[in-house]
């Protein structure tokens, strides 16, 4: 019911008025940027920062270009002044030492520059125009002080160079005996002419001078005593030190110039056992030199020697006469050694051709009876005589047959000689052989003839021990040559036990007797 | 070479300092002028927050009159019915069910609960409309002292960056000047 009257009242038209409504409420208006008034002025201020930019960039250049010219200006400056330094010294050359002007023109000059200078370099800012000056200055100051340098050098020697040459006039005259109070006070006097005010330099001088005559004067005395005591003995000096010695002498010039005497005696002494050293090293040399070579020494060659250098003279020759001895015998030695070997080499040839080629022995025999070079006619016969003993002898004409087969064939049927292997062996038991060669090659006297000698017979009984096998024979004979072999190459260590030897399985001692074929045979180990 | 050098320093801070308060200045003038624009605003808005309350005042008015109106055109009508029934029993012989009296005591009460509901009605649209009002033109008076605060924030930040452009330029200008100095007399 109410909301219908609402309605109602709602649609009514009549009410008089018409219909208002609110009006709405306006929002902030739109507002311009607070600086956005500023933005149309940056263009001025970046304008502005670029102006200063550009200011800044000339004044850098304007400073580096000011610098260039300070530099060069000082530059310029410094060697001109060095040049004008240079000419004023030139200028004044062999004056200036003595000029006290000298300097005050440098300055003058200087001065006088440095204000042309200064003046001509145009407008600079006042950084680079103080320290332009200020190098100027500096520059002037080092000027000077070089000048002042110089001057004071160049005055400082000529002044030396006048009061050395005065000191040494001084000494020359106080030397040849003249006053010396009166030298020194006039050399005092020339040091303070020359280089006024220099008391210290003179009074120096003037000690000097004052020790040097009194030394002078000290000289003179013991020369005059030298000479005195030197006529007194004669110049012997041994004399003279003994009455330098002496009670007397020291009473009468004092302790001091006692000293000085006994030195300079001394001193004479000791020079002249220098010199006698000297000249018995020269001696003792040249009568060594002719005692090695064997030169007879006369009494010239030992004259003024003293007794010492003499008995080592005499050592020297008895040196030298033992060593010739020994040189000798060394000789003698090498001589044999040397034979030896040419005996040694003959020994291995003639075993050589009889292992090669058996045809040949005889060819090889013939060469070798002719004496060698080196051998002795008897060493010679007695290696022939050997070899035909062993393979000439027709006692052992069978064995030679054998060993000839031997080396023909290469081989030895053992079963097929054993009749005649039989027979060889005991012709070779009774015959001696060994003993025979032993004795050869012990008269030779040299091992390796011996070795060669053992070697030879060796490749003798190896062959025959090859034609029967019969190790028990085989030993005895290998033990029974290599026992006599001794001295040459022996195989068999027999040096701690008792030296024995086995033949056909009996040992012997050395002395015992074996009788073979009637005949009666010593046993000999060696 | 100085002079260009002279002249592009001292004419550079110049140009540098002038700038920077010219620069000041027109932040000022656009903060003023921002902050007359704000007021002038504000001042629009409170003018139209009091129209709105006059409106709203207006309309609560006609509601109230309206109201009044459509009472008495009920009244009337309830007289009007009043009267037709009693012309009909007269005139007729018909009679409502009921006595009379108890006819028209009844349409006479009836109508009389609708103008009291009529004028309740009228009563408070028109409250509701003054209250509308009042909401509307409070709002207009926060607005406009909104707008107030900000012209104030703007004429304080003109007064700074105007500030900050003379003390700018002021030292611009005299350490520019002082450079230029020491570079032109010192090198």
């Amino acid at each position: 019911m109410a909301k219908r009257i609402v309605e109602y009242i709602g649609e009514e038209k009549s009410s008089g008025r018409g219909r208002e409504v609110m009006s709405p409420y306006l929002n902030a208006p739109p507002l311009a940027p607070i600086n956005a008034g500023a933005e149309k002025f940056a263009a001025m201020g970046k304008l502005g920062a670029a102006l200063t930019d550009i200011g800044e960039y000339a004044q850098k250049i304007q400073i580096h270009n000011e610098e260039i010219i300070g530099r060069k200006t000082i530059d310029d400056f410094n060697l001109r002044m060095v040049e004008n330094l240079n000419d004023h010294k030139n200028k004044n050359r062999g004056t200036q030492a003595m000029r006290p002007e000298f300097i005050d023109e440098a300055k003058q000059m200087y001065d006088d520059e440095i204000q042309s200078t200064l003046g001509s370099i145009g407008k600079l800012s006042p950084r680079v125009y103080e320290a332009v000056s200020r190098s100027l200055a500096q520059i002037k100051l080092q000027g000077i002080k070089t000048t002042f340098d110089y001057q004071t050098y160049e005055r400082h020697k000529v002044e030396k160079e006048i009061i050395d040459t005065d000191f040494l006039t001084a000494k020359g005259k106080i030397k040849g005996g003249g006053d010396a109070a009166q030298i020194i006070a006039n050399h005092k006097a020339s040091i303070l002419r020359t280089s006024p005010g220099n008391t210290a330099l003179a009074e120096r001088h003037a000690a000097e001078l004052s020790i040097y005559a009194a030394e002078a004067t000290k000289n003179a005395k013991e020369t005059e005593i030298l000479l005195e005591l030197h006529g007194k003995h004669n110049g012997d000096l041994e004399k003279i030190l003994k009455e330098v010695e002496t009670k007397e002498f020291l009473e009468k010039h004092g302790k001091e110039i006692r000293q000085d005497i006994r030195y300079e005696i001394s001193a004479q002494l000791n020079i002249q056992e220098q010199q006698y050293n000297k000249f018995a090293t020269q001696k003792v040399g040249a009568v060594s030199v002719k005692i090695m070579n064997g030169l007879p020494i006369t009494i010239d060659d030992t004259a003024g020697l003293r007794s010492e250098e003499l008995a080592t003279i005499e050592k020297i020759r008895d040196y030298q006469t033992r060593q010739n001895r020994a040189e000798s015998r060394a000789q003698k030695q090498q001589e044999a050694f040397d034979r030896a070997q040419k005996s040694n080499m003959i020994s291995g040839e003639i075993e050589a051709a009889i292992l090669s080629n058996s045809n040949e022995y005889s060819d090889r025999l013939s060469i070798y009876k002719k004496v060698p070079e080196g051998l002795s006619i008897l060493e010679a016969n007695r290696l022939v005589a050997m070899a035909e003993k062993i393979f000439g002898d027709p006692k052992y004409k069978d064995g030679i047959e054998i060993i000839k087969k031997a080396f023909k064939d290469g081989a030895i049927k053992p079963e097929e000689y054993k009749d005649i292997v039989d027979t060889f062996r005991a012709q070779v038991d009774a015959a001696g052989i060994n003993a025979n060669a032993v004795k050869i090659a012990n008269d030779l006297m040299n091992p390796k003839k011996t070795r060669k000698i053992g070697e030879l017979l060796d490749a003798v009984r190896e062959r025959l021990s090859g034609l029967r096998p019969d190790s028990e024979y085989e030993a005895s004979v290998l033990n029974q040559y290599t026992v006599d072999l001794q001295g040459g190459q022996s195989t068999k260590d027999v040096s701690s036990q008792p030296k024995m030897v086995t033949i056909d399985g009996k040992k012997y001692k050395d002395g015992d007797i074996i009788v073979r074929n009637g005949k009666k045979f010593r046993v000999t180990i060696k | 070479m100085e002079t260009v050098a002279a002249v592009a320093l001292i004419g550079g801070t110049a140009y540098s300092a002038y700038s920077q308060y010219k620069a000041g200045e027109a932040a000022e003038d656009t903060a003023a002028a921002n902050a007359a624009l704000l007021q002038q605003t504000a001042n629009e808005n409170e003018i139209i927050a009091a129209e709105n309350l006059a409106i709203a005042n207006r309309e609560a008015d006609e509601l109230l009159k309206a109201g009044s109106d459509a009472t008495r055109i009920k009244r009337k009508e309830i007289a009007r019915l009043l009267a037709y029934q009693r012309t009909q029993e007269g005139v007729s012989g018909f009679a409502y069910e009921g006595t009379p009296v108890w006819l028209a005591e009844e349409s006479a009460r009836e109508g009389e609960e609708d103008v009291a509901m009529i004028w309740s009605n009228a009563l408070t649209a028109s409250e509701e409309t003054r209250a509308r009002g009042r909401v509307a033109a409070k709002q207009g008076q926060i607005i406009s002292g909104q707008l107030r605060s900000q012209a104030d924030i703007q004429l304080t930040a003109g007064s700074y960056a105007a500030s900050a452009g003379k003390i700018g330029s002021t030292s611009t200008l005299l350490q520019g000047l002082g450079n230029a100095y020491y570079r032109i007399n010192q090198g």
